[in-house]
């Protein structure tokens, strides 16, 4: 089983998204949450990132969290698949261990 | 099993916990114990309410009355922030709240499928 | 909480990335600041038994550190290897 990545930390002030795509591999997932959420958005400078790491592993981002900061679907990359609470815990059942990036 | 380790009024991972928790619970699975850590013991506090909203300590409660959760709040944590002093109005854990040590953490990781920590 | 988990006869192993590296370095003083100094408290691990103490190549030499500079012996891994560590994991307590 992979590990399921947390990534709540916004990209423009907290180093945790890079340092957890360093080390992320094969058959993990990424679940970006709280202000880790902005790290989605398309016209972003980190969109170019999560799409080359998305060549190797799914992201998710939770919906809640971006309704939450007025963020539109439409304003996220493509590629990144939207979940919600239920689909976390649905994550974490299909990943272990869980890693929270702080 | 999970750990909170921020404090509810500066820390959006204690709200992202509890939402986690409350989905597990509804989809029918168990939940350990939810352990207060660091500065997440702040979240177990008795504290005089505002008037006009639920604080997330009040939701906590409701959600331990409701479904039977355990909610710790870490011995040391709390009695490094003075939190476990009576005087001053200060009365101990807030309802569905029981404080207890480290132990009760390893034991429930050893016996928890998954570990979350919230609130970094 | 490291020595609480290892009292447990839990295998325990503790991995240094990024700014945590700087932990293990030696020369550290923060008693000029009045803080409690935590080199003491990491070579009291040994005695819980916690002997596994890892650190990320890449961590160290993006901050000009080599293994001779930490107060503790530890052991070496490389950033592409550091997944497939923590995956090995049940629990992996991080942050």
């Amino acid at each position: 089983m992979g590990i399921l990545h947390l990534v709540n930390r916004s990209p423009h002030e907290s180093q945790t998204l890079i340092q957890c795509l360093e080390r992320a591999g094969e058959g993990d997932s990424i679940l970006l949450l709280e202000s880790g959420v902005y790290a989605a958005l398309k016209d972003g400078v980190f969109a170019p990132k999560l799409a080359e790491a998305m060549r190797h592993l799914p992201v998710y981002v939770l919906r809640e969290d971006l309704e939450a900061r007025g963020i539109a679907i439409e304003e996220i990359c493509a590629e990144v698949s939207v979940t919600d609470y239920e689909g976390f815990v649905d994550l974490s059942v299909m990943f272990s261990p869980i890693q929270s990036w702080f | 099993m999970i750990q909170i380790n921020g404090a509810p009024w500066s820390n959006e991972g204690c709200g992202s916990a509890y939402q986690f928790v409350r989905a597990a619970l509804r989809k029918g699975h168990e939940i350990i114990l939810v352990f207060f850590y660091h500065d997440g013991a702040y979240n177990g506090l008795r504290m005089i309410p505002p008037q006009d909203e639920q604080t997330l300590t009040q939701r906590w409660s409701i959600l331990a009355a409701e479904y039977g959760i355990d909610l710790v709040v870490c011995i040391s944590a709390a009695h490094r922030r003075g939190l476990l002093e009576e005087e001053a109005g200060r009365a101990g854990p807030a309802e569905g709240f029981r404080i207890a040590g480290l132990g009760l953490w390893v034991d429930a990781c050893l016996r928890a499928d998954r570990f979350l920590s919230f609130g970094g | 909480m490291l020595m609480t988990v290892a009292a447990f006869d839990q295998t325990v192993r503790v991995l240094f990335l990024d700014d945590g590296v700087f932990q293990l370095k030696a020369g550290q003083r923060p008693q000029v600041l009045d803080f409690r100094p935590i080199a003491p408290m990491f070579e009291a691990l040994e005695i819980y038994g916690i002997e596994e103490l890892w650190v990320e190549s890449e961590s160290l030499s993006e901050r000009g550190l080599e293994p001779q500079g930490l107060i503790l012996p530890v052991h070496q891994i490389d950033r592409r290897e550091v997944g497939r560590f923590i995956a090995a994991a049940d629990i992996v307590v991080g942050g």
